[in-house]
């Protein structure tokens, strides 16, 4: 196993040194601004008054450089903390086959190799298992700094940054890469794959979207009528709104606007509504964020499964040129 | 045609391949290579000689047919089959990234029986160095790193698709000279796929003609010789002869590759005063004559 990790380092030299240093230098940027935001943390009774009153309360420092930093040097992190996993995991994953492929080394190997499975997981392993590391580091980090930014409240008990921290920093990465392996695999060309990955990263993280909070139970809580998540704590997080009426029955919007006596003035509708029926949003409370970390995981993991199979019986039936 | 005799390093039985645009490289191929034998594969471009050759090492599926390598389908067992291959392709398929002494590494990685010795040997016999990547050496000197490697598997078959096509005179003749060597040595079988005439003659002790994906000759270099006249006049062929091809030589005159009638025997061209014996240089011409006159037939037809 030596030979190979020491072989697939000098073929993918370029790949995982600029991988490392990106995760590295982002690593240490969030553990920095982490220790600059804890520096000058205000307490949670100075912030809260800051917040209320747009003032510092009595015995207060100011607030105010902290929530710059705050603002200035988190926000800076944010995007990198959303992307970098996903380019690392495509930057790994897309040339791993196909490099092979177009420089037909793949000759060279499968003509070697009793088994081109054998062959394609001592590739895949090593880089996973470094790639997972890596971004390990990243998503401790995250989760520091999501605990410097929530000022002293429990980063385990808020959805606030959700995917930017903790265990889906580390499986989105991994699983993206298996998805870049078995688009180099069938592909068979670094540049198409490379690009081919970047789109269904996308839509990987897309879709990850649209089935949060994947299954963990949500409520139904009290909104302003244009069904703005504002008022909800930002540890929870809303994912859609609707109408109570009296009996507790949630209806949507369109359901709830047909029952209004007055279909012909959206005026007397709204009126109509906001007496009869109290506007919900269906929120997730922070306090799920483990439940939800593990069922996403959960889900990746069995998506890396697939993927990393799926390679294998391509990679097994292939031309290797 | 099948040769009887002798157990088969490599056989193809009824061997068709048709790739997915349409094209037919191999049709209805059958034929064996003794073990023990240097043969030689020949045949004009898109003969389907290569895609002979990787079907045997398990790149390409048969559409129809199968081949075996010492008895084993490379389709159905392909690391069985692959025990018994060292495969040297056309263009050296060598990482960019890694000497010589990590390819080493690599196919003793991949190939745990594989003799590293030996294939540092022979690199020494070259001078090749060992801490050179591919891009520091001559395309004589990767094809021979290629050479090393396939030697040092130590497999009773070696397959060499045209792994002197673009080298010059001195790198064919060190490569050969390593492969005659090697492979009398340990009483390998080689295939070798080669439009060299001069490299047939110095290693191979049999030919095999391909042409349009069909098997034209299949004998040993012996039997070639003996079974094809060449003349000088364009006339019919005659009573107990049957033309192969017709082929200007190097003064630009016309000749005829000629060769017994079947169900003749050789006896019938030595009598003949107009015919005098071919070289394998011409026999090859005639032969590749043939294949593309093939060729245009399929094509028109």
């Amino acid at each position: 196993m030596k030979t190979v990790i020491r072989l697939v380092w000098k073929q993918h030299r370029f790949e995982l040194v600029a991988t490392t240093v990106a995760i590295v230098l982002l690593t240490g940027a969030a553990l920095l601004t982490a220790a600059r935001l804890n520096e000058i943390r205000p307490t949670n009774a100075c912030l809260t008054a800051w917040l209320q009153s747009a003032q510092n309360g009595p015995g207060c420092v100011d607030v105010r450089p902290w929530l710059d930093r705050l603002e200035h040097e988190n926000g800076r992190l944010t995007g990198f903390f959303m992307f970098l996993p996903l380019i690392s995991g495509v930057l790994l994953g897309s040339v791993l086959v196909s490099r092979e492929i177009e420089h037909r080394t793949t000759q060279l190997a499968w003509s070697l190799s009793g088994s081109r499975s054998r062959w394609l997981l001592e590739r895949v392993l090593p880089l996973a298992v470094f790639l997972a590391v890596l971004l390990l580091g990243l998503a401790i980090s995250g989760e520091l700094l999501q605990q410097a930014r929530a000022a002293g409240a429990d980063p385990r008990a808020s959805l606030e940054d959700y995917g930017l921290r903790g265990l889906p920093v580390v499986m989105r990465g991994v699983a993206v890469f298996a998805l870049a392996v078995l688009v180099g695999a069938v592909v068979g060309r670094q540049l198409p794959a490379l690009i081919v990955s970047v789109v269904l990263a996308g839509l990987v993280t897309f879709a990850l979207l649209g089935v949060f909070p994947f299954g963990a139970p949500s409520i139904w809580v009290a909104a302003d009528t244009s069904g703005s998540p504002q008022i909800i704590s930002s540890r929870d997080r809303w994912i859609g709104y609707g109408y109570q009426a009296p009996d507790g029955t949630v209806y949507s919007f369109a359901e709830a606007a047909a029952q209004a006596p007055d279909q012909t003035s959206e005026d007397a509708r709204d009126q109509w509504l906001s007496e009869h029926f109290t506007a919900v949003a269906n929120v997730v409370t922070g306090d799920h964020i483990t439940e939800i970390e593990l069922r996403e995981s959960a889900v990746l993991a069995v998506f890396t499964i697939l993927a990393i199979g799926a390679s294998l019986i391509v990679v097994a039936r292939r031309r290797p040129y | 045609m099948i040769e009887g005799g002798g157990p088969a390093a490599l056989e193809a039985i009824g061997l068709s391949k048709k790739y997915r645009r349409g094209a037919r490289a191999l049709s209805n191929v059958s034929l064996r290579v003794a073990t023990g034998s240097i043969t030689a594969l020949v045949g004009p471009n898109a003969a389907g000689k290569s895609t002979l050759i990787k079907t045997w090492v398990g790149f390409e599926r048969p559409t129809a047919g199968s081949v075996r390598v010492a008895g084993i389908d490379p389709w159905h067992d392909g690391g069985g089959a692959l025990a018994h291959l060292g495969y040297v392709p056309q263009q050296p398929a060598l990482y960019r990234e890694l000497s010589v002494t990590d390819h080493l590494d690599l196919a003793k990685h991949l190939r745990p029986d594989f003799d590293r010795a030996t294939a540092l040997d022979h690199l020494d016999e070259l001078g090749i160095p060992h801490g050179s990547r591919p891009n520091a050496l001559s395309g004589g000197q990767q094809a021979q790193v290629m050479l090393a490697i396939a030697l040092g598997t130590q497999a009773d078959v070696l397959l060499l698709d045209e792994p002197l096509a673009s080298l010059d005179p001195l790198a064919r003749s060190e490569f050969l000279g390593l492969l005659r060597s090697a492979v009398r040595e340990r009483g390998t079988t080689a295939l070798l796929s080669s439009h060299i005439v001069t490299d047939i003659e110095q290693v191979c002790d049999r030919l095999i003609v391909l042409a349009v994906g069909h098997v034209l000759l299949d004998a040993s270099l012996a039997d070639a010789l003996a079974m094809h006249r060449v003349r000088l006049v364009e006339e019919a062929a005659g009573n107990g002869l049957m033309e192969v091809g017709r082929f200007p030589n190097d003064r630009g005159d016309r000749l005829t590759l000629v060769r017994a009638a079947d169900g003749t025997g050789p006896e019938a061209l030595i009598t003949r005063p107009d015919l005098r014996a071919a070289t394998l240089d011409e026999i090859v011409k005639g032969y590749l004559v043939a294949g593309r006159r093939l060729g245009r037939e399929a094509g028109a037809g």
